[in-house]
C-alpha cells in the first residue's frame, strides 16, 4: 500500500476518469461493486455526460435467438469481451420487435403495430416516436423459427419494409436530436426531431443508399455519390429538399457503397465494385470525408439539386468515372493502426478495434459478400491495406449468407465460444455509447 | 541543466529535454529559476520518472514532440483520449517492461506522472491499471489492488441489482 491517503481506493477523479475510459462499458459498471469511492468515482462520471467518454468501443451484436426464452430480455454478443449479456428492455416484446438502427448507445425499434421506439438497452429509457406508417391490416412476417422478419402490408407488392433508421445525437443529453428514417421498399425519407408529434418526408425520391449524421451534418450516399448537408430544420419541416453537396463519387455507377464512422471520428466513404467475376480484379476506393466548406476538394466540387434530373444521370454519361480508378486505388492512407473494418451481408459495417481482435490484421478492410439474395455460394474477400497496396485473398466458401455470418463470426472473429443455438441469427449490431449512460 | 529535489531531499540533475517531458516542470520552468522542488515525489518514484523520461527523450529526441502537444491540445479540447500509440517497437517493449512493477509501485508512479503532468507515462500506467482490471470481478479487484471492501452486504447486492447484467457469469 502506498501510504495512508487512501491508496487504490483514493485516487484522485480525473485519473479514474482516464482508467475507466479504458475499460469495457460492462467492466466500468462492475468497477462500482468495488468500493464505496469506485462506486462514487462510477457514478459521477456516468452522470457527467459527454464529459466522459469511453474508448472506442467495439460494437455488440444482437442476437435474433434469446438463449433465456425471455421476451423482454435482449441477448448481446459483445465482440470485444467474446461473450454474451442479457439485459432486460421494457415492453412491447423483444420478438414483436425488428431493430431498424443503432447509434449513441441506443437502438431504434418498429415493433408489429408499427411503433417506432428509441431505446436504452442500458439505462432501460424509451421514447416513442411519432408513427411513420398506417398501420391498419398489417400482418407480421415470421420465419419457421418465429422470429420476426417483417410485415405484410395490405395494397403493396411489397412484402418486407426495409426500414432504417439513424439518429444525430444522444437523446440522454437532452432535446435537440433527429431521427432520420429511409424506407427503402419506395425511397422515402422521413425525419423528426425530439417532440415532434409527426414525421416529415421529403418531398423528391431520392435513390437513397445510405445515410449517417456525422458532427452535425447529414450525409447521403447513392449508388454513385455521397452528399453533405446542413440539415436546416424549418426546410425540412415543409418537406423541402436540402441543398446537397458532393463529397464523394464512386469509381463506377451502382458501386457497392458504405459510410462508416470511426471510433476516432472521422468518416469512411468506401466504395466497392459490385463484381461477380472473381477472376478479375475489383476495384475499392476509401476516402476520408471531409466536409470543409473553406477548402473544398476540387475534383469534388459540386453543388446540386437532388431531384429528378439527378436520378436520370444516375444511368446517363454524365456521371463522370474516374479512369485512374481503374485497377485499385486507395485515398485513405490514415486508417490508423488500431482499426479494422467488417462489412456483413447486407450492407452494414463493423469498425472494430485491433487491441480486441489480435489475431486480425490492422489496417485491413475485411470484406463479406454482399449478395445476400444470390443463391450461389458466397465468396468471402479479404483484404490487406499496407503500404497503398491490396491484395486480396479468397476465404473458405461458405453457404447462404445467414448461416456463413454465423461461421464467419465463429472462425474469423474467433468469437465462437457462446453461439451455441444452430438458430442464431446476426443482423444488426448494437452501437455502445461513447460517452454518457444515463 | 534542471535541478528537480524529491520530497526526500535528494537532488537530480537532469538535462532540459527529460525535464520537459513533465508539462508542469515546463511551465515552472517557464518563470521560475532551474531547482524544482517537488516534495510529493519521494526520490525512489522520481528515480523512475527520470529513468522513463530519459529514455522518452532519447527516442523522441527532441524536447516536448510537437505531436504531443498537439495531442494533447485535440484531447483537451475535444476532451476525448484515445491513447496514442508510441509506435517505435523498440520503445515499446522497453515501456511494456518499465510497467511490470507490483500494484504499490505502480500506484505511486500513477499518482506521480499525473502529478508531473507526463502525458505518454499517464496513458501507459493507466493502461496498465486497466489491464490489471479486465475481465476481473469486484472482489478480484479488491484482491489485487488491496483494496478494503467498505459496503455492507445489502449496498453491495443493491449496486449488483442495479446493472445486474453486467454482473452475470458468463
Amino acid at each position: 500500500m502506498a501510504d495512508g491517503s487512501g491508496g487504490w481506493a483514493g485516487l484522485p477523479l480525473d485519473v479514474f476518469s482516464l482508467i475507466f475510459s479504458k475499460l469495457s462499458l460492462p467492466q466500468f459498471l462492475r468497477s462500482a461493486a468495488v468500493c464505496g469511492s469506485w462506486s462514487a468515482a462510477v457514478r459521477d462520471l456516468s452522470t457527467r455526460g459527454s464529459y466522459f467518454k469511453f474508448r472506442g468501443q467495439s460494437p455488440w451484436l444482437v442476437l435474433n435467438d434469446n438463449p433465456r426464452g425471455d421476451p423482454s430480455a435482449i441477448t448481446f454478443y459483445a465482440l470485444d469481451e467474446r461473450r454474451e449479456y442479457t439485459v432486460l428492455v421494457p415492453e412491447p416484446p423483444i420478438s414483436d420487435r425488428l431493430f431498424i438502427g443503432s447509434a449513441h448507445g441506443w437502438v431504434m425499434t418498429i415493433d408489429v403495430r408499427l411503433r417506432v421506439q428509441l431505446l436504452n438497452p442500458i439505462t432501460g429509457a424509451q421514447i416513442d416516436l411519432p408513427r411513420v406508417l398506417p398501420s391498419e391490416d398489417t400482418h407480421p412476417i415470421r420465419d419457421t423459427a418465429g422470429r420476426l422478419i417483417g410485415f405484410r402490408m395490405p395494397k403493396t407488392v411489397r412484402e418486407e419494409h426495409q426500414l432504417k433508421a439513424i439518429l444525430s445525437a444522444d437523446p440522454s443529453l437532452g432535446d435537440g436530436y433527429t431521427v432520420a428514417l429511409i424506407q427503402y421498399s419506395y425511397r422515402r425519407i422521413f425525419f423528426t426531431r425530439s417532440g415532434d408529434e409527426k414525421w416529415f418526408e421529403l418531398r423528391k425520391s431520392i435513390l437513397v443508399e445510405n445515410m449517417v449524421f456525422h458532427k452535425g451534418k447529414l450525409y447521403m450516399s447513392t449508388l454513385s455519390e455521397v452528399y453533405v448537408c446542413d440539415l436546416d430544420e424549418a426546410q425540412i419541416e415543409h418537406g423541402e429538399m436540402p441543398r446537397f453537396r458532393v463529397v464523394d463519387r464512386a469509381l463506377h455507377p451502382y458501386d457497392l457503397h458504405y459510410l462508416l464512422e470511426t471510433p476516432r471520428g472521422d468518416l469512411l466513404s468506401i466504395w466497392r465494385e459490385r463484381n461477380q467475376n472473381l477472376s478479375k480484379t475489383m476495384s475499392v476506393k476509401v476516402h476520408r470525408v471531409i466536409d470543409d466548406e473553406e477548402r473544398p476538394s476540387k475534383r469534388l466540387e459540386k453543388t446540386m439539386d437532388l431531384g429528378e434530373e439527378f436520378i436520370i444521370s444516375l444511368g446517363d454519361s454524365r456521371v463522370v468515372v474516374d479512369n485512374e480508378s481503374l485497377s485499385i486505388r486507395v485515398e485513405a492512407k490514415d486508417l490508423g493502426d488500431l482499426i479494422i473494418f467488417i462489412f456483413l451481408g447486407g450492407g452494414d459495417a463493423l469498425c472494430l478495434s485491433a487491441c480486441d481482435f489480435p489475431h486480425l490484421k490492422p489496417h485491413s478492410i475485411y470484406f463479406t459478400d454482399d449478395n445476400t439474395d444470390d443463391d450461389i455460394i458466397s465468396n468471402r474477400f479479404l483484404y490487406y491495406l499496407q503500404n497503398q497496396i491490396f491484395s486480396a485473398f479468397l476465404l473458405p466458401m461458405y453457404l447462404r449468407p445467414m448461416f456463413s455470418e454465423r461461421n464467419w463470426f465463429r472462425k474469423i472473429l474467433n468469437c465462437g465460444i457462446s453461439f451455441s443455438i444452430d438458430k442464431t441469427s446476426v443482423r444488426l449490431y448494437w452501437q455502445p455509447p461513447s460517452s454518457s449512460i444515463n | 541543466m534542471i535541478k528537480l529535489v524529491s520530497g526526500d531531499g535528494a537532488e537530480f540533475e537532469v538535462e532540459e529535454e527529460v525535464a520537459f517531458q513533465s508539462k508542469i516542470i515546463k511551465d515552472i520552468v517557464a518563470d521560475a529559476d532551474d531547482v524544482i522542488p517537488l516534495p510529493t515525489v519521494s526520490s525512489k518514484v522520481l528515480i523512475q520518472v527520470i529513468e522513463y523520461c530519459r529514455k522518452h527523450a532519447a527516442v523522441n529526441s527532441f524536447p516536448l514532440s510537437p505531436s504531443s502537444s498537439a495531442a494533447a491540445a485535440a484531447s483537451s479540447s475535444s476532451s476525448i483520449s484515445y491513447s496514442k500509440p508510441v509506435s517505435d517497437p523498440a520503445l515499446r517493449a522497453w515501456d511494456n517492461e518499465f510497467v511490470k512493477l507490483n500494484n504499490s509501485s505502480l500506484f505511486d508512479i500513477v499518482i506521480a506522472a499525473n502529478y508531473l503532468d507526463i502525458e505518454e507515462l499517464v496513458d501507459l500506467v493507466l493502461e496498465t491499471v486497466a489491464d490489471r482490471i479486465k475481465g476481473k470481478q469486484a472482489q478480484e479487484i479488491r484482491r489485487q489492488f488491496n483494496i478494503e471492501n467498505d459496503f455492507t452486504p445489502e449496498e453491495e447486492e443493491a449496486l449488483r441489482r442495479e446493472n445486474s447484467w453486467a454482473f452475470q457469469n458468463n
